[in-house]
């Protein structure tokens, strides 16, 4: 049996036609060879079409502190393992079998980085009201507040304050350069000449040669926090103030891109 | 057995910096999703010394990476063991230690140092009978105000 290859069509709702091609597709692919052209197209097929489950299952997680784009791919790890492993023959849709696995893979995305899953909403406002009450008590004394002070503006307990902080870290990850970060107007291309060349910075870390890709592929403004702080040696608050973001951001920022980095680099330290 | 070995070096490595009465001391299995309880115990000595919120943030940070270096070169079924004690004018000294695989000090040429040296005031590392200690001192940092 073969497989006419071309994009399959976008369909809004899963109607018959979409069914009945994924019949095809599945058919196909428990008929031919492992290795064959036509068992490899119908498998692209088949993930392709299932996308916009891969979409919707990841919207599912929006908010979490995750970009939708990395949930998206995890998802269609998920997605594609489910592809390989489904049996036709147990009488099963394949969207019934897909679901679990690609949430699976999508929670797995979260507990690998430590994190839990629900962050309660006490949480999410608290960490509201101490990034403000950070960026207030900063302007009105012209340094970083303590925990002490703050609890005291918030009329919070200092564990709570703690709280807050350790949950802002792990989970708001969302880069500043995707959407909804909303203080995202400096222009990056005043602060990349303050900054000098990178390379120069660079001088003396032996690894800076693996280091660079991996710099590369952070985000401008989280590699411009990055040269700032453990290259410049500006502090935190400097650095907010330069980039024009809550020094409670630059603090996020500076972790997610570290954890990002530490992951990537396969320096040998010892 | 072997902790408490364990413990009297890290003690011993304390000791180096300066003595205090206030050591506070958690032991965690040698993994990374245990390591929030040193963030969160490092924040808290933090508070309690009255740091600012971004030097509380680069100590925190600190310590997470120097755990993590550690983690790095510890068999799993290890520990690895957070002291930390106050110091003079608030200064805060931590040492991260754990039996490692190489029983080496990390290169002051890997970025991990070069980090670590960038977030606190001084980091040192010593090894004693293969316990490998990363030893971090923070102060509050010239922005705090003197009250």
């Amino acid at each position: 049996m073969s497989v006419t290859s071309g994009a399959p069509k976008r369909t809004t709702r899963w109607d018959d036609a979409a069914r009945a091609r994924e019949r095809i597709l599945l058919d196909t692919m428990a008929a031919e060879p492992k290795d064959s052209a036509a068992y490899s197209r119908a498998r692209d097929e088949l993930v392709t079409i299932h996308l916009p489950l891969v979409e919707h299952l990841a919207r599912r997680f929006r908010d979490r502190g995750e970009p939708h784009d990395d949930l998206v791919q995890v998802g269609t790890i998920g997605l594609i393992k489910a592809v390989d492993r489904f049996d036709p023959d147990r009488g099963v849709e394949f969207s019934t079998y897909a679901t679990p696995t690609i949430v699976g893979e999508i929670k797995r995305h979260f507990r690998d980085r430590g994190w839990s899953i629900r962050v309660p909403r006490r949480l999410q406002e608290m960490r509201q009201h101490i990034s403000q009450a950070t960026a207030e008590l900063s302007q009105k004394s012209g340094r970083s507040p303590t925990v002490a002070e703050l609890a005291e503006a918030l009329d919070l307990s200092e564990e709570e304050i703690l709280e807050g902080l350790e949950s802002s870290q792990a989970y708001s990850t969302l880069s500043i350069d995707s959407s909804g970060g909303g203080d995202d107007d400096s222009d990056p291309s005043s602060l990349t000449e303050t900054l000098g060349s990178e390379d120069d910075a660079l001088e003396g870390v032996e690894y800076r040669e693996s280091l660079k890709p991996l710099l590369a592929a952070l985000s401008e403004r989280e590699r411009q926090i990055i040269m700032m702080r453990f290259f410049q040696n500006m502090t935190q608050a400097q650095i907010a103030q330069e980039v024009g973001v809550s020094q409670m951001h630059v603090s996020r920022l500076l972790t997610k891109a570290l954890l990002q980095l530490r992951s990537g680099l396969t320096e040998d330290a010892f | 057995m072997a902790g408490s070995v364990c413990s009297k070096l890290v003690d011993t490595q304390l000791e180096r910096f300066r003595v205090s009465s206030s050591t506070v001391r958690i032991e965690l299995p040698a993994a990374s999703g245990y390591l929030v309880l040193a963030r969160t115990a490092v924040a808290a000595m933090c508070a309690r010394l009255d740091y600012p919120l971004d030097r509380l943030e680069d100590v925190k940070l600190a310590v997470d990476e120097a755990c993590s270096l550690l983690l790095s070169d510890t068999d799993a079924d290890g520990t690895l063991t957070v002291a930390m004690a106050p110091g003079e004018d608030g200064q805060l000294n931590v040492a991260v230690s754990a039996v490692t695989r190489h029983g080496k000090t990390p290169k002051q040429s890997s970025f991990a140092w070069t980090v670590l040296s960038a977030l606190v005031e001084d980091v040192s590392a010593t090894v004693e009978a293969g316990q490998v200690s990363i030893n971090l001192s923070a102060s509050r940092g010239d922005s705090m105000v003197a009250s």
